[in-house]
């Protein structure tokens, strides 16, 4: 019998199989990037695009614009591999489920998150946030989109296969990861006020690993019950 | 409480049992209820700086409390039931829910109607009201999800899980909303919750306290009781226990 | 009425008051109205089936 692969090996290879994939429709990828830059728009067209008001609303509107970028991201998550039988073989495999699925959201965060994070000063810049904020909001959206494609991850497993979905995957994420609104936001704040963000960096990295740690079980219990 | 359950796992005998408990909670509910209401609304001495208009506080505490409560119940529930794999656990779980939310929209309003005179305005981003409000949205989640799945077994697992989610979160939850809610706290709001109480004002609220948790219980054990009769759907019991009420 | 005076905070003592009661007496009637619902179904599925 060949010798099973071990866990990091399975790992990588998950995760590069679901890169492989997303690159084949290299316009999808885009998608959850695409509507976060287009929502920090619409404040300013809704708004009085005067410096100092965006500048006032510039956290919120980055944070709640990443929160809703990767709302839209999780729909997509894991949708294609339960319809095509991938999902059901992944569970059958002497893999951990959890492990598997982790990777899949490490994969899924490389292409809808870690963008999030690099567009982040441009969307910035076009709100007139203070470069010096900058750096922070990066950190700390390196911290939280994590954490958003995470519970996003699990609610996706929860959900994924109904036919009357709808809005309820975003019921179902948003009360969750307000705390990471809270945090993220206010440690943009208190950047540009000049004062040290390191209490909400550390709150949000503090999320990030319970997070880590807690939600691919979840998860891989999510997707067993919803395929049963 | 949920200990009892434990016990009661079998369907028939939880449904008899339960019809008996039932007018016990209920009677202890109006009784504790009533004289609770009576006596925060008269008895009590008014407060210091809120006069009269603190007397809200023997709606607004039950309801709040409860609210948090029934959802703390219901993840327990959900836990039996997806450990155990109990049903009549998850039956309990489905019960909590709406009991819980209007738990907590009663909490919501009376806070709501309770700031107006204290702060002039209907709504404040005070730190437990918007708690309680991200609370209603994790009961609105669960029904929602309970909703949209048509397979009994499916929708029971699932929300259960969901429901474990949720009562780990809410110490998180509360916790970021009042960091956030200290921080931008204006001088002038003082907390909306207790104020170090007397006596002679702190023991009406217990006694409206038992009293929603009688009333709780109550309601709670008549939704199991319908629950079970459409779980057990074709099970000989039925017949019998059906004509008995 | 001066019993239900609470001075210058009555309408708000008094809704919120009344607003518990319509909340608590609506979960009675929404749980006992339930349970009935569900009996009278139940007992017809029975008699039908009996019919048979």
């Amino acid at each position: 019998m060949t010798e099973l692969p071990g866990l990091g090996t399975a790992f990588w290879l998950q995760v590069k199989r679901d890169l492989q994939l997303a690159f084949r429709h290299v316009g999808q990828i885009a998608n959850p990037l695409m509507f976060f830059i287009m929502v920090t728009t619409l404040f300013p067209l809704a708004l009085n695009p005067m410096p100092r008001l965006l500048e006032a609303i510039a956290p919120g509107v980055v944070w709640v614009a990443a929160l809703l970028a990767s709302l839209l991201a999780a729909e997509g998550l894991f949708r294609q591999d339960v319809d095509d039988g991938t999902m059901e073989q992944l569970a059958l495999s002497p893999q951990p489920l959890a492990l598997m699925l982790l990777a899949k959201t490490t994969a899924h965060w490389l292409i809808t998150g870690l963008p999030l994070v690099i567009m982040s000063p441009i969307v910035g810049y076009a709100l007139f946030l203070p470069p010096e904020a900058i750096p922070t909001t990066m950190t700390a959206l390196a911290l939280a989109t994590p954490i958003l494609n995470l519970i996003g991850g699990a609610m996706a497993a929860l959900t994924v296969g109904l036919r009357r979905g709808g809005g309820l995957l975003s019921l179902l994420i948003l009360p969750i990861v307000m705390p990471v609104l809270i945090f993220g936001a206010r440690a943009t704040d208190m950047a540009m006020s000049g004062m040290d963000p390191g209490g909400a960096l550390y709150l949000l990295a503090a999320l990030m690993l319970l997070a880590l740690s807690l939600t691919p079980f979840a998860m891989a219990a999510a997707m067993r019950i919803s395929l049963d | 409480m949920w200990t009892w359950f434990h016990k009661l796992g079998s369907p028939p005998h939880f449904y008899r049992i339960s019809a008996r408990l039932t007018p016990w909670f209920a009677w202890a509910a109006l009784v504790l209820i009533l004289v609770g209401t009576y006596g925060g609304l008269y008895l009590a001495p008014a407060d210091y700086q809120q006069l009269d208009g603190f007397r809200i506080i023997y709606v607004h505490v039950p309801s709040a409390s409860l609210s948090l409560f029934v959802y703390v119940n219901m993840a327990i529930a959900a836990a039996v039931g997806l450990v155990w794999r109990i049903k009549l656990a998850h039956a309990v779980a489905a019960a909590c829910a709406p009991i819980g939310a209007s738990f907590t929209f009663l909490a919501l309003a009376t806070g709501s109607i309770w700031a107006k005179p204290m702060w002039g305005t209907w709504w404040v981003w005070d730190a437990r009201l918007t708690s309680e409000l991200v609370l209603l949205f994790l009961y609105f989640g669960y029904m929602a999800l309970r909703a949209a799945i048509d397979d009994e077994n499916r929708a029971d697992r699932a929300s259960a899980l969901l429901a474990i989610i949720g009562v780990v979160n809410i110490p998180i939850i509360k916790y970021s909303v009042e960091w956030w809610n200290t921080l931008h706290q204006p001088a002038t709001i003082s907390k909306l919750g207790k104020p170090s109480m007397d006596f002679d004002m702190l023991v009406w609220l217990l006694v409206m306290l038992a009293g929603f948790i009688c009333f709780f219980a109550a309601v709670l054990l008549t939704r199991v009781r319908a629950e079970v009769l459409v779980r057990s759907r074709g099970q000989k019991w039925l017949k019998q226990a059906v004509q008995e009420t | 009425m001066e019993f239900l005076d609470f001075g210058k905070h009555t309408p708000y003592v008094l809704s919120s008051f009344s607003l518990t009661l319509v909340v608590l007496v609506a979960n009675v009637l929404a749980a006992r109205g339930k349970l009935s619902s569900r009996l009278t179904t139940l007992r017809r599925r029975i008699a039908s089936e009996e019919k048979t």
